[in-house]
């Protein structure tokens, strides 16, 4: 277990430094100069080159690649472009947005999926089975951008119990966490569901029963705990994915997170944000993914890691 | 299991009852004008501002040696007169007693220190070209500047609109200044949140009018709908050109709000590429202009709150010609037009930034030159590349806006043959002597009927030869509480009219 941690861990090294390369090159390979936008259209040549070897865009790409590594390496991520900010700094002001959203979505799709695929489990092929699926497959089929303004005009403006957008109180949160979990919850309820079956199935859960337990132990104490494994692992891909795919409602409910800055950085070319920005969530991404696969080993001992 | 699955049902609903409950229109927050702008500033330093929303929000936080009155007219700003020394030279007596939001006080060195690190480069300015014929600024005491210009020319008071920024505070800030403003304007900052909020205070010291509501809060909000909702809600109190026109009259059902509208300076236009093998012909310019039919877009896609446009300037300019000539719709005359250019057939690519307003009207231009026989191929680009292609002249047509135009020296910009792109705006390529003679003559022309009369003269010619199309002008749009009191619009749409808008 100890030296799988250890290879995952080291793991990690290569595969940033991969997204690293990855995203420094195509932001680079892409049109537009982000000289020209923070310049304008009518600047003498000389002051265009002046700007360009101010921000040290002037230089071959493999000497920008060396120094974006460097600054890796040492923990300065560079300044944008157009502020001077420090990237760090921006970063930080925009990803705790965005981890509150992402964590709370996968708050409201796990609090609603598990009891939700356990109950149409326990009661398959009945009427509230096909009800619980029925209502994930509607929740798969809505999109963000439908769900979101929806929700809105139902509990801002019809019911007036919620705040429409913006991140003044904690009731601002809900909205947008449920428009981002509902899919999420869908999918997962279809996934607990599952396997579930699967488990109820099981000769275990008969013998179990035949022992005299009861319905409640041998749902919560047997078939759940192992039914839990693909879970936790859609669940931790999910989480990346959330950190990632949260532009969508940011940009609904005016939620100021990492999505929107990296948007509007591309747009404008600030190529050391936007390099700071994707790192960070590929950083996530492998950090919980790596987690999601060590916690095999702790909710099924058979795993062998 | 039944039990637990009613609890927590109970739970959910007695959660939902205890929210603050708030249907209906929210009242309003005392002491405090809520706004709803489109985008985040990009920076609110008045010197690199270039986006609308930092522009308009800097200009509420800064003051320029002169300034803009409703009418758009040049009026003393920080400067309380000037007299001409020259025809190069000028010299401006500031105002005494004017303090930064930080305390310092208002000098000369402020001055000079605002236009000397545009025009000497220590900042990277988009302004440095429109600078570039002020030759020395001088601080001849604490409360005078003489300014010298490497020769006479007629916009010149029209520069000096640019806010001045504090020397002491801008060196402090540095970089941060951007985000962390300090000027002398109606309002000081509070707080920037990029994409969230800004946050404005009266300032009370203010040389010029106080603004009477003490707060004003610019809440970012980048959804169209979202904004509407908010604005229906009582979220926010106003606002300005961020309602879609085609939702206006469905926003206006509602009790509490009400509109006030006029006549805006942003035009929109079809640029075209002279060098082109078809578009280097003025007959098929012209036989773009006639096909499209520009009363059907304005009913369809602005709801009739938009207004035919014949030139860059809008009839609000002073320079405005009244007696120019429209290329009203008539596709009939379109395809004699082709037909006398020799032409059967002409396929041409429409360049267009991604926005979804953009790419519909391109769709709706384009199916209406199909019917005169012009093939169009509509291509939406991201921004970065959108703007790349139309700096280095990659295009046949692209649809873009001129935001903000009130100077008609824009047409030396634009139309003089020196001009061409990275040297100047002229992205059509489009060259005539004559126009080169007359937009350079109007520079250095001090009487302004003369000049009115060049220009003149200049938009009839770029009327004629069509290097571009105008197509409208958009109305500036103010939807409001009707608590507010005093609202108004101006033709630039500058945020300066919240400082009159009390609440009743």
């Amino acid at each position: 277990m100890g030296k799988y941690i250890r290879r995952r861990i080291l793991w990690i090294v290569p595969v940033l430094f991969a997204v690293s390369t990855i995203v420094f090159f195509l932001i680079h390979m892409i049109p537009g100069d982000p000289v020209d936008l923070i310049i304008g259209e009518q600047a003498l040549p000389a002051d265009r080159a002046q700007l360009a070897h101010d921000l040290k865009l002037d230089r071959p790409i493999a000497e920008q690649y060396t120094d974006f590594l460097k600054g890796l390496v040492t923990g300065n991520w560079g300044k944008s472009i157009f502020d001077e900010t420090p990237v760090s700094e921006l970063i930080k002001e925009r990803y705790g947005a965005t981890l509150l959203l992402a964590s709370c979505a996968m708050f409201v799709a796990v609090l609603i999926a598990i009891p939700a695929g356990i109950f149409a489990a326990v009661k398959r092929n009945s009427i509230w089975d096909s009800l619980a699926m029925l209502v994930a497959l509607i929740g798969i089929s809505i999109p963000n951008f439908w769900l979101g303004p929806v929700l809105i005009l139902v509990f801002s403006v019809n019911l007036g119990v919620l705040p429409i957008s913006g991140r003044d109180s904690w009731t601002s949160l809900i909205l947008p966490a449920v428009t981002l979990g509902a899919a999420l919850a869908a999918m997962l309820s279809r996934m607990t569901r599952s396997s579930m079956i699967d488990e109820i199935k099981s000769e275990y859960i008969t013998t179990a029963r035949a022992k005299g337990l009861s319905e409640r132990a041998v749902i919560f104490k047997h078939a759940l705990k192992n039914a839990l494994n693909p879970i936790v692992t859609i669940v931790g891909l999910q989480v990346g994915t959330l950190l990632a795919g949260t532009i969508i409602t940011e940009k609904i409910f005016s939620w100021p997170g990492i999505g929107m800055l990296l948007i509007d950085s591309i747009r404008r070319r600030d190529y050391p944000v936007v390099e700071g920005c994707i790192l960070v969530i590929s950083f996530a991404y492998v950090i919980i993914n790596t987690t999601v696969d060590c916690l095999y080993k702790a909710f099924d001992p058979r795993v062998k890691l | 299991m039944k039990i637990q699955s009613s609890v927590n049902l109970c739970v959910l609903l007695a959660a939902l009852a205890l929210l603050p409950s708030c249907k209906g229109a929210r009242a309003p927050e005392e002491g405090v004008l809520s706004v709803a702008i489109q985008s985040s500033p990009a920076t609110l330093d008045p010197r690199l501002a270039t986006d609308a929303e930092g522009d308009k929000i800097s200009q509420l936080i800064f003051d320029g040696l002169m300034a803009r009155d409703d009418d758009l007219e040049i009026v003393p700003g920080l400067a309380e007169r000037y007299e001409k020394v020259n025809d190069v030279s000028y010299r401006f007596f500031l105002r005494r007693g004017v303090l930064f939001h930080s305390g310092n006080p208002l000098t000369a060195r402020d001055v000079v220190y605002t236009y000397k690190t545009i025009l000497e480069g220590a900042i990277a300015s988009p302004f440095k070209e429109y600078f570039s014929n002020i030759k020395d600024v001088v601080a001849e005491d604490d409360y005078t500047v003489r300014i010298d210009l490497s020769g006479p020319y007629a916009a010149f008071l029209s520069l000096l609109t640019k806010g001045i920024v504090s020397e002491a505070d801008a060196k402090r800030l540095g970089g941060r200044y951007g985000r962390e403003p300090v000027g002398t304007g109606p309002y000081r900052l509070v707080r920037f949140a990029p994409d969230k909020i800004v946050e404005l205070e009266a300032n009370l010291n203010y040389f010029g009018k106080v603004p009477a509501i003490k707060t004003l809060k610019l809440h970012v909000i980048s959804d169209d709908n979202i904004r509407v909702l908010k604005l229906i809600k009582g979220d926010v109190d106003l606002v300005q050109n961020g309602v879609p026109a085609l939702l206006l009259k469905k926003v206006l059902e509602n009790d509490g709000l009400e509109m006030t509208a006029d006549d805006g300076i942003v035009v929109s236009y079809l640029g075209m590429n002279l060098t082109d093998k078809y578009l280097k012909d003025p007959r098929v310019r012209q036989a773009i202009a006639y096909a499209i039919d520009r009363d059907e877009i304005i009913s369809h896609r602005y709801g009739g709150m938009a207004v035919k446009a014949n030139s860059i300037l809008s009839p609000t300019n002073w320079a405005y010609d009244d007696d120019l000539r429209e290329y009203e719709y008539d596709p009939e005359k379109s395809v004699a037009l082709l037909d006398e250019a020799g032409l059967k057939t002409v396929k041409l690519s429409y360049k267009t930034s991604a926005s979804k307003e953009r790419i519909d009207t391109a769709r709706m231009i384009a199916h209406q030159l199909a019917k005169a026989g012009i093939t169009v191929r509509v291509e939406p680009y991201e921004w970065g590349t959108f703007y790349r292609d139309v700096r280095t002249g990659n295009f046949q047509l692209y649809s873009l806006s001129w935001v903000g135009v009130t100077e008609p020296d824009i047409f030396y910009s634009v139309c003089d043959s020196s001009r061409f792109p990275p040297r100047g705006l002229n992205r059509s390529r489009y060259e005539n002597q004559e126009i080169d003679k007359l937009v350079r003559q109007a520079r250095i022309t001090m009487d302004k009927d003369a000049r009115k009369e060049i220009y003149a003269r200049v938009q009839k010619i770029v009327l004629d030869d069509l290097p571009f199309i105008p197509l409208w002008y958009e109305k500036n749009i103010v939807v409001y509480r009707k608590s507010l009191e005093d609202v108004s619009v101006r033709p630039d749409a500058s945020y300066l009219t919240f400082v009159n808008i009390s609440r009743d």
